[in-house]
């Protein structure tokens, strides 16, 4: 392995022309929408509406909630996307199956499973009632559970490739230099990965920043403990007693802090130097 | 540090059947084809491949044994405590650490604090020449360059045993010259970042390679292993020198018979045909090799003559040698070389008839060593 050089070639070189047109189609679906939500916002009423007291406390809710399902899906995604990794292909293939589940279904399904399952008459959450008098549904606890339900995919799936990628020759490597399993997975593995981590934590948080579905049936839509911006969008469009123009305001809010967040994760992803 | 390894493996048709034993200070260099298990043998002695039997010890002390019936007790030390270090042809620097900090990775895996890691690192860093590129990431180094970090890692840790899997093939000739002459020096201790280990504390050192050049200059030992079995092992200058097998023999560029001595100076072939040797030959009736280089064999278009060391041919290709053309024969694993000005005054092309002869002042002739009688 030398010294890496990049070749310089011509921008779009060998794209054939026909290909432009969906690329500009594909590219307008994606922007012209929210371009749409910023030429219809009421510019004069929207600096009141994101510093009420109820779009804050959305958005407060929505950061805390998204940034604890993030940590929630990095401690326990890493270690499984390393086992889904270091599996025999077919168990791998069973797992990975299983683990993308959560993507191919409505997260108000998700939404209804978890209730299922934690909720009051639920397989786990009978349990937890009865003997510890602990009720997840509709609490703030939810919200993190359902975010991390729909977004622990993106955090595997990304971290699972970056695995594959790295291989198992520098962990052999690092073996036969005396380091032990624990030392290895921190100072090599980990690092080794890093690119895939950041991008699954991503894909992660903006995934959980955005649930709505199984956050409506899991935990309801209670202002302060469950209400996230999703949610109070949803709420003040079906205009209870608020304006419609609010919901625009909030969903701009939403839409620039999410750019800003990707910006942000962005640049600190290219600095190292990997 | 003395090496004994048994290794059996199956792997699909693949057998793997090897013994070995290095000693302390001791480097043997194993020499085989592709495919022919060399490299699998570093990992099961590396710990990173688990044998179907066989046992792995290190003066003594057992780091894998697998009994061959199944019964009784398995024992795999893993790799981070067996002290066997491993260099293959890709340094596999960890990328995301300094060269000075892949030096250290494995002392601080054995314990030493960062500042005492980074230290001896830097002194391993300078035993190799690289110390002016020691805060360098391995991606802004040339690849002999990253080797020679390598080399520093792996030497840093003071491993028991020291297992060098081609470490030279990813290399243009000149590095792998330059890598190979260091490579040498850290075998004879000439290289050692300060630390004076007793004799019976050096490594024993195992070198894979597919180059003779290695063998000659790294190796006290050569093993010849061909389809997972060594079948020949001993010193550099009797496996290669007077080589056994086709394979060594086509290494170090000679032609290679057997047959029995008949007369004093004539060897009978299986095939009935005779060769005559103006060199030393055993005894009469003993079986014996016969070697003689390429450039040895003349190739005319004359008529056969039975008693002068000749013999009928048909040119099979002419392709380039290391002196001059390279001329092989139909169905004869003999094979000629001249100048192409001698092969265009006799004009000889692929597909003639032609009538090979062997220079008896060129051949020599030695006990043969069957792969039973290895010692």
């Amino acid at each position: 392995m030398s010294v890496v050089r990049r070749t310089a070639v011509a921008p779009g070189a060998g794209i054939p022309r026909l290909l432009y047109l969906p690329a500009a189609v594909g590219f307008a679906l994606l922007i012209l929408p929210i371009i749409g939500l910023f030429l219809r916002a009421d510019w004069p009423s929207v600096p009141a509406a994101i510093v009420s007291e109820e779009a804050l406390s959305a958005l407060r809710l929505s950061m805390q909630t998204a940034l604890a399902a993030t940590v929630l899906c990095l401690v326990v995604g890493i270690p499984l996307a390393l086992v889904i990794a270091r599996s025999g292909s077919r168990l791998a293939g069973l797992l990975r199956a299983l683990t993308t589940l959560p993507l191919v279904m409505p997260p108000l399904v998700g939404g209804i499973a978890l209730l299922y399952l934690l909720g009051r008459n639920g397989l786990i959450g009978s349990v937890l009632e009865l003997s510890f008098g602990i009720r997840i549904p509709f609490t703030t606890a939810a919200v993190v559970i359902a975010q991390s339900f729909v977004a622990l995919p993106f955090l595997v799936i990304s971290v699972e490739g970056a695995l594959r990628t790295a291989g198992t020759r520098f962990e052999s490597v690092a073996a036969t230099l005396g380091a032990d399993r624990w030392t290895v997975f921190r100072r090599v593995t980990l690092p080794l990965i890093m690119p895939g981590v950041v991008a699954g934590t991503v894909l992660c948080f903006a995934r959980a920043l955005g649930e709505f579905g199984a956050t409506a049936l899991f935990a309801g839509n209670a202002a302060g403990t469950t209400r996230t911006m999703p949610l109070a969008i949803y709420t003040a469009f079906n205009g209870a007693g608020v304006s419609q123009d609010s919901a625009i305001a909030l969903s701009l809010l939403l839409v620039v802090v999410g750019i800003v967040i990707l910006l942000l994760l962005r640049s600190w992803r290219t600095t190292p130097e990997l | 540090m003395t090496l004994d390894a048994n290794i059996l493996l199956s792997r699909g048709s693949f057998n793997l059947d090897a013994s070995v034993t290095v000693a302390a200070g001791e480097t043997l260099a194993v020499l085989g084809p592709n495919g022919s298990g060399k490299s699998t043998m570093l990992s099961v002695i590396a710990g990173l491949l688990v044998p179907d039997g066989g046992i792995i010890a290190v003066n003594g002390r057992v780091l894998t044994e697998v009994p061959k019936s199944g019964a009784g007790r398995m024992t795999v030390v893993p790799a981070h405590r067996r002290r066997i270090g491993l260099l293959g042809q890709d340094p596999l620097l960890f990328p995301h650490l300094t060269a000075l900090d892949n030096v250290a990775f494995g002392l601080r895996a054995q314990g030493l604090n960062a500042a005492e890691a980074r230290g001896r690192a830097a002194e391993w860093i300078a035993a190799v020449g690289m110390s002016s590129f020691a805060d360098r990431r391995p991606t802004a180094l040339s690849g002999g360059q990253q080797q020679r970090v390598a080399i520093a890692r792996v030497l840093a840790t003071e491993p028991d045993v020291l297992l060098f899997d081609e470490p030279m093939a990813a290399l243009d000739v000149q590095n792998a010259s330059l890598i190979r002459t260091l490579l040498r020096e850290c075998l004879t201790a000439r290289v050692s970042a300060g630390s004076d280990r007793q004799s019976a504390a050096l490594p024993a050192t195992i070198v894979v390679t597919h180059d003779v050049v290695d063998a000659m200059v790294l190796a006290d030992r050569v093993a010849i292993v061909e389809h997972g079995r060594i079948i020949d092992v001993g010193e550099v200058s009797r496996v290669l020198g007077q080589p056994a097998n086709l394979f060594a023999a086509t290494l170090v560029g000679l032609n290679l018979l057997h047959g029995i001595v008949e007369t004093p100076q004539l060897v009978r072939m299986p095939d009935g045909s005779g060769v005559v040797s103006a060199n030393l030959v055993p005894p009469v009736g003993s079986e014996v090799s016969v070697a003689f280089p390429p450039s040895a064999v003349t190739v005319r278009r004359v008529g056969h003559d039975p008693a002068a060391n000749s013999w009928p041919a048909t040119v099979g290709l002419l392709e380039p040698g290391v002196r001059g053309i390279r001329v092989t024969f139909r169905g004869d694993t003999v094979v000629a070389e001249a100048t192409a000005a001698e092969l265009l005054e006799h004009d000889i092309s692929p597909d003639d008839r032609v009538t090979a002869s062997v220079d008896p002042a060129f051949v020599t002739v030695y006990p043969r060593r069957v792969e039973s009688a290895v010692s």
